[in-house]
């Protein structure tokens, strides 16, 4: 059944009080300190606890029972023969959607997440990390200066911001040290 | 030689006085080929028409009024806007950079096009939008003086909507057909309580000379007839199609409307037109609701003075209009319309009233 929707019916001083409202909150916005983006990256932002990001692996507690592999939805999990004749797990980048379920489903916590997610491969053979490869973490380059975090204040949410410093500790090495706040990396 | 001599002297004759700059003109003045330069410029017509209200002012207005607009919006919307262009200055110099973008970029000319008018009209309506520059006044530096100043900005900046209608013709396509239309259906919207509001103050001051109107003005217009003020207000909006009045080129939907097919400069050339016909009507709103030229005397600024007040004036207006972007969305056609036809109209029919009473009671 066709019906016709009504336009509310406003008195001429509902609407300038509407359009005053209107101009009010623009001058407001424009006033206060509002501004959401992160200038990733010359920041960063600090990610909570529990972050999806790459994953480090410890194949002395594996014991090579397959669930890692059974349970990834992408199939980015093969297991490799080992000299030693045990099968230990590789990932595969490329097919990864980050779900972390493999993380979740080892019996032993052979898997450990970490916050890294920012990686760039070269080829599409990088991508595939064998097991040894996964032992250590990544090495991480970091540009920021500055670490942000979302906050919520007086009902609004805002940014703060915390300037840290990274030093190179060992120019040879290319340690990165951090000197003032951690970034949980 | 004789000839450059006397034009010297025709130049030198009528010059802009800038007293704290008088040491450093006179220098100048002495350099045999500058000279003729230097002295071209400060001739009070040339000035005019160069500087302020022409070339350099407008430039410069729409460099600071575009930047200031996507920063705006920007700022309310919770972003950054253009930075990475000039980050020392806030990216400042994003619609320069833009602009070199533009240059080097292909102009296509599709093939259902007008070709010959596709490409004329974009800088044919450059003379209407540019026209009304020789008589706006700052002070002393004015190209042309002429009492009938306010009708003919009037008259030629009417002329703008026509060309753009034409460009939307002559572009062919589906999208500028009904960005055309709109425009067409807006123009006949605003325009008639645009010119009954403009001739409610020229009713009310009893001239058309835009010297007499400023030197009327020791209450600003805007207190005398605030009604007109309104009018006129509104009125710009939509005629330099503001937010919520964006409607014939509304970006969302039809992709700028009229100037869907123009690409390269010639997109450059159209899209600047809304803020040069801006440019010229907050010139207009100054003289006639804000005291033009008038403010404190600073003497040793001499003739520059009455321009600063009218330019500081004139970007200050700008930048209302283009604040609007952020808070408003965007209102139908027939809205706009049923706006502009019944409220627009009444509201300058009123202050067209108000400005006979207040001419009748003598106030001026």
């Amino acid at each position: 059944m066709p019906f016709k929707i009504e336009m509310p019916s406003m008195k001429i001083l509902d609407q300038i009080k509407g359009h005053l409202d209107a101009i009010r909150t623009g001058v407001e916005e424009v006033f206060r300190a509002n501004r959401m983006t992160i200038e990733y990256p010359r920041e960063r932002r600090r990610y909570p606890d529990g972050f999806r990001g790459m994953i480090v692996y410890d194949p002395t507690k594996c014991i090579s029972c397959f669930q890692c592999a059974f349970i990834c939805p992408a199939n980015a999990i093969q297991m490799k023969l080992a000299p030693n004749g045990k099968y230990y797990a590789c990932i595969n980048y490329a097919k990864c959607i980050f779900c972390h379920f493999c993380v979740d489903s080892c019996p032993k916590g052979a898997f450990k997440a970490t916050k890294i997610h920012d990686v760039a491969f070269k080829d599409l053979k990088d991508m595939l990390v064998t097991t040894d490869m996964m032992v250590e973490k990544p090495k991480v380059e970091i540009e920021a200066e500055s670490v942000v975090e979302f906050v919520e204040k007086d009902n609004r949410i805002g940014i703060r911001r915390e300037h840290v410093v990274y030093l190179k500790a060992d120019p040879e090495k290319g340690d990165l040290v951090l000197v003032k706040h951690p970034v949980e990396e | 030689m004789d000839l450059l001599g006397k034009l010297l002297g025709i130049f030198l004759k009528n010059p802009v006085n800038i007293p704290i700059l008088q040491p450093i003109i006179d220098t100048l003045l002495r350099i045999p080929i500058i000279r003729y330069i230097v002295a071209l410029i400060l001739w009070k017509p040339a000035f005019a028409v160069l500087i302020f209200p022409g070339l350099v002012g407008l430039v410069l207005s729409l460099l600071i009024v575009i930047w200031f607009e996507r920063k705006l919006t920007a700022k309310v919307q919770w972003r950054y806007g253009p930075l990475e262009v000039s980050r020392p200055i806030g990216g400042l110099l994003q619609p320069l950079a833009d602009c070199v973008r533009y240059l080097f970029q292909e102009v296509i000319v599709h093939r259902d096009a007008h070709k010959a008018y596709f490409i004329q009209l974009p800088i044919l309506t450059y003379i209407p939008a540019l026209l009304p520059v020789l008589v706006i006044p700052a002070g002393a530096i004015v190209a042309i003086r002429t009492p009938y100043a306010i009708p003919f900005i009037v008259a030629v900046v009417s002329l703008i909507p026509v060309m753009i209608l034409g460009i939307g013709w002559a572009t062919n396509s589906r999208f500028a057909y009904i960005g055309t239309v709109r425009e067409a259906f807006m123009y006949f919207a605003y325009e008639i309580p645009f010119i009954v509001a403009v001739l409610a103050m020229v009713l009310m001051f009893g001239s058309t000379d835009p010297y007499v109107i400023v030197e009327k003005q020791t209450i600003p217009g805007a207190i005398l007839n605030p009604i007109a003020c309104l009018a006129f207000f509104i009125a710009v909006a939509m005629a330099t199609s503001r937010f919520p009045f964006e409607i014939p080129e509304a970006d969302q939907e039809l992709a700028f409307g009229p100037f869907v097919e123009y690409s390269g400069i010639m997109f450059g050339v159209v899209m600047t037109l809304a803020y040069e016909k801006l440019y010229i009507l907050c010139l207009l709103f100054s003289l006639l609701f804000l005291g033009g030229w008038s403010g404190p005397e600073i003497p040793a600024l001499g003739d520059l003075m009455p321009v600063m007040y009218l330019y500081i004036k004139t970007i200050a207006l700008m930048m209302v209009f283009v604040f609007f972007r952020s808070v408003y969305p965007r209102i139908r056609l027939d809205q706009a319309l049923k706006f502009g036809w019944s409220h627009l109209l009444s509201i300058s029919v009123a202050s067209l009233a108000l400005g006979a009473i207040i001419k009748l009671a003598g106030v001026l």
